[in-house]
């Protein structure tokens, strides 16, 4: 027993120092790291400061001041110029116009395309992120194509980046890669949506496209109707909504008629956006649809339109006492003025009465 | 053997449980905080990219409904509502419950804001104890901030009619003395975005605000605690974060969001029944039926934490408060236990069941419990050493001073996992510490030994023994309340 | 010329605006949010502030408000700078008492033209 008692005690020991020897260790690390970050925030501070008055100058001065200016900041070198760089891209989200340009023009003749080209080659994936962004910033769109390559990107954070670049960009060339993406990364759906409704109305065909494909898949005979809708498609209606664009009412329309579920509530949205009267017949009919939402979405789309032939069915939908159906109701109704108004009033739902007195308090004032 | 002998032995079976028990609790510590940084690093990276401020031209974003329970706070109401209006966030509204104030709190609400009554809807999706008194909004009918007046029922119950009152679809519970950061709701909301229909419920990181430069009900500059007790608090929640919260995500076992800020899904919660009115750690209790509720249905659901300080809150610097408040919490761990001791160890609850609540109930129910029969365990073994020493018994019952060697290894490993957790938090976040501030963190992790540790146990212990004592009452309760009602 | 307070947590957004409009002549107090614009409005009575919509503290919104309540500002002219422009903040803001908004990105241009022609403008 003493042997091993002793061994134990050996042994304590031992862990003793090991762990106080650790903790000493990391005590060390941590104010070592501390004292060095603290330093190079510091320098930064000071750096910036100088820089500013000139990018301030360049940007939004006259023309004698802005070309000296400019030219002093193109003069920078090295690690001088990459700070410069990086405040001017931290800039471009925020202004338009000819600051914006001034910006964009300095950036260029530096070669910031090309530089942030080359970072997107980078092995580190945040570098690889801050060059697509940058891309994004400076509106690349030659290097568009570099972008839709990031798309397959192995890390996430980089998908998402370059999605939202190519919707900075605007080059239509990415839709088409945008919704194909969809499939692999449904919870970038967000920054799709965005990026394809920044591209712009150019987007509109492809979309289309999409939404009619999945309407034909939907009608095949013997497996159409089982299938899930694309999640592509869904999202291209609703794209098409938020563009506003009255070439997609018949596609839309398609969607409506012919579509699964998930691709008619999202056509019948989209077309309450546009409010294109071409699409108030395919509405109408869905008011009789299966789903409690797509009838509520059809009677708020129809309302958005001025027709009042939606009023008895916002009516039923408001006396559900449903909390967010009464409400969407509710306002589909007054939106429609006093016809809509006057059919609230003699309801007996709480949820008229709620609505009506927020209206009287918003007109009041 | 000799009797000795026997008392001998058992003294080291005894030694070496406590032994491996600190080895067990403080190895696990450790690779949750390795965990931890993992998480925190790779989420620091997405956050640089995160768009945010875009986030706000665009057209689809889950609204949040904020739930602001209040009873008796004429003093600070104004300015916390004024804080909780000023978040960034594209879509959201600030529903102020009153619970039955009797001071000035109401009338300072409706006169800063001009709140004008409208009736409305309160829904019963969730049982409510007390009765809705009226409603109001602010001018001109902006439902963006909304006063519901109720009689007394507690906080639990006002969260309850602050969720029948809510519209948008994410609810966020606070406490009226919760200072958030301005980018809170964009943190936090974020999960919910990318995946809409698997997260259920969100948490972020909880520091310390003592000492730091608040303006408006918001820490603009975070500062390092004065006060001996409120560093060592400092250091706890960091551990307590980055331990219990990060690196239990990462694992896959995100057990308890904070209660002073936790962002759910207002439908889930409808589901549940809303809040345990007779429970004193309502928010955990929320949290622990949320997973009994995903293992039970079978439903696909997760609970997210975020590695972003969301919420800051005053810790107590005196012991009195800090004494109720530990003794408190631990009532409350003890009662969520004792309610959902069917999840134990059951496979249906995926990791929660199988890892996170055992070791909850090991090294967080139960160690205050161990601590303080280690502490009294070394004391014996002290003076049976002196004893010895002294030559009052010859005969070596005590091995040496192994056992205070031991001791000696389980605080410098506590000390270690502490340091640790400090590491990666400096590693992963942008922390605005001076270098001397540092230093007063890393003296305090020493500093909670010797007091701090023993202290907190002993109310946990006294938190734990009314818990058990608590839960017989509130059983015997309802047990009176069914056979009433069969009479 | 005149006197703009601009309230903004963005140091970006508070040096252009503020290089623009001393540029073309004014008088320019910065603050950083909303608590701020309401002490140095007091203080100094300005002709003009431009306010972020969404500040730590106070919001743009129920800044603006407060300072439509004060009898003796009630001369001043406010824009607000938005990230976005919901329905529902513009007719919150447009009853707060604002006078004008500003979408951002925002042309440093655009933004003097509005101020102009607001402070031409006799309440």
């Amino acid at each position: 027993m003493q042997t091993s008692a002793s061994a134990s005690a050996q042994l304590a020991w031992i862990l003793f120092a090991v762990f106080t020897g650790l903790a000493l260790l990391c005590a060390l690390a941590l104010l070592a790291l501390r004292g060095v970050r603290r330093g190079a925030r510091g320098r930064g501070d000071r750096r910036r400061g100088e820089l500013r008055a000139d990018v301030l100058d360049a940007l939004l001065g006259g023309r004698e001041e802005s070309g000296q200016a400019t030219a002093r900041l193109a003069a920078r070198r090295g690690p001088a110029w990459d700070r410069t760089a990086e405040v001017l891209v931290d800039l471009l989200p925020k202004v338009r116009g000819e600051a914006r340009d001034r910006a964009l023009d300095l950036l260029r003749c530096r070669g910031a395309a090309t530089r942030a080209l080359r970072e997107t080659r980078s092995r580190r994936s945040v570098t690889r992120c801050r060059g697509a962004y940058t891309l994004g910033a400076l509106g690349a769109r030659e290097h568009a194509g570099r972008l839709i390559e990031l798309l397959a990107d192995p890390a996430s954070s980089v998908r998402r980046v370059a999605a939202r670049a190519l919707g900075a960009v605007g080059d239509e060339t990415a839709v088409e890669p945008l919704l194909t993406l969809f499939d692999r990364d449904s919870h970038l759906q967000r920054d799709l949506g965005f990026a394809l409704v920044n591209i712009g109305l150019g987007a509109s065909p492809q979309l289309r496209r999409v939404v009619l494909d999945d309407v034909d898949e939907a009608q095949q005979p013997d497996r159409g109707h089982d299938l899930p809708t694309s999640g592509a498609a869904v999202l291209a209606a609703s794209v098409l909504g938020m563009l506003g664009d009255p070439g997609a009412v018949p596609a839309l329309v398609e969607g409506v008629h012919g579509g699964r579920p998930a691709l008619v509530l999202a056509c019948v949205r989209a077309l309450g956006e546009i409010e294109s009267p071409a699409g108030l017949p395919a509405l109408e009919a869905a008011l009789g649809a299966d789903q409690h939402s797509t009838r509520i979405a059809a009677a708020t789309s129809i309302v958005a339109m001025g027709s009042a032939s939606a009023i008895p069915a916002l009516v039923a939908a408001v006396e559900t006492d449903d909390p967010t159906l009464s409400r969407a109701a509710a306002t589909a109704l007054l939106r429609l003025g006093a016809a809509g108004r006057d059919a609230l009033t003699s309801s007996g739902s709480r949820y008229a009465a709620e609505a009506v007195a927020l209206a009287d308090l918003r007109s009041a004032s | 053997m000799t009797a000795v002998e026997l008392l001998a032995g058992a003294v080291e079976v005894v030694a070496v449980f406590f032994a491996a028990y600190s080895l067990a609790i403080n190895t696990s510590f450790a690779i949750l905080t390795v965990l931890a940084a993992v998480n925190t690093w790779r989420h620091t990276r997405r956050v640089d990219f995160a768009g945010y401020d875009e986030t706000f031209g665009e057209p689809v974003s889950l609204g949040i409904s904020i739930l602001m329970p209040a009873y008796n706070e004429e003093q600070t109401i104004v300015a916390s509502v004024q804080a909780m209006r000023a978040l960034r966030y594209p879509d959201f509204e600030v529903i102020v419950v009153d619970d039955g104030s009797t001071d000035a709190t109401v009338a300072q609400l409706i006169d800063a804001f001009g709140l004008v009554r409208a009736p409305l809807v309160v829904d019963d999706a969730v049982p409510m104890r007390g009765d809705v008194l009226d409603t109001w909004v602010a001018p001109g009918g902006d439902t963006g901030l909304v006063l519901v007046r109720k009689t007394n029922g507690g906080k639990a119950d006002a969260l309850n009619v602050g969720l029948n009152a809510a519209r948008k679809e994410l609810v966020c519970m606070v406490d009226a003395d919760s200072l958030l950061d301005p980018d809170a709701l964009l943190h936090v909301a974020r999960p919910f975005a990318e995946d809409p229909t698997g997260v259920v419920a969100a948490g972020g990181v909880v520091r310390v605000a003592n000492d730091s430069t608040v303006r408006r009900g918001r820490v603009v500059r975070p500062g390092m605690p004065r006060s001996l007790l409120a560093r060592i608090q400092f250091v706890e929640y960091v551990r307590a974060f980055l331990v219990g919260r990060a690196g239990w995500s990462q694992a896959g076992g995100l057990l308890i969001i904070s209660g002073a800020f936790g962002l759910f899904r207002a439908d889930v919660v409808r589901t549940l029944g809303g809040l345990a009115t007779d429970c004193i750690g309502e928010d955990a209790e929320l949290v622990v039926r949320l997973h009994r509720w995903l293992g039970d249905s079978g439903t696909d659901g997760r609970v997210v934490f975020v590695t972003e300080p969301v919420a800051w809150t005053e810790v107590p610097e005196d012991r009195a408060t800090l004494s109720r408040q530990r003794r408190r919490w631990h009532r409350g761990l003890t009662e969520v236990f004792a309610r959902h001791r069917g999840m134990l160890l059951r496979p249906r609850y995926g990791v929660i069941g199988m890892l996170t609540l055992p070791w909850f109930w090991a090294f967080e129910l139960m160690a205050p419990v161990v601590e303080l029969a280690g502490l009294a365990f070394f004391g014996v073994v002290l003076v049976v050493l002196g004893l010895q020493v002294t030559g009052a018994v010859d005969t070596p019952l005590v091995d040496g001073w192994i056992v205070v060697v031991l001791l000696g290894c389980a605080v410098s490993y506590a000390v270690l996992v502490s340091l640790l957790a400090l590491l990666a938090d400096e590693l992963t976040f942008r922390r605005y510490l001076s270098v001397r501030d540092v230093l007063r963190a890393i003296l305090a992790t020493v500093q909670e030994h010797v007091g701090y540790r023993q202290l907190t146990a002993w109310w946990c212990c006294r938190g734990l023994i009314d818990g058990l004592r608590g839960s017989q009452q509130v059983w015997g309760e309802m047990k009176r309340r069914g056979f009433s009602a069969e009479e | 010329m005149a006197l703009i307070l601009v309230a903004d947590d963005d140091l970006d957004i508070r040096e252009l605006v503020a290089f623009r409009l001393r540029r073309d002549g004014h008088e320019v107090i910065t603050v950083e949010d909303g608590v701020e614009a309401l002490t140095s409005a007091s203080d100094r009575s300005p002709d003009l502030i431009i306010l972020d919509m969404m500040m730590p503290g106070l919001s743009g919104v129920d800044t603006a408000r407060a300072v439509r309540d004060d009898p003796a500002l009630a001369d001043v002219r406010i824009i607000m700078l938005t990230a976005r422009a919901h329905e529902t903040d513009v007719v919150n803001g447009y009853h707060a008492g604002v006078d004008d908004y500003v979408a951002k990105p925002f042309s440093p241009r655009e933004l003097s033209l509005r101020v102009s022609s607001l402070l031409a403008r006799k309440r």
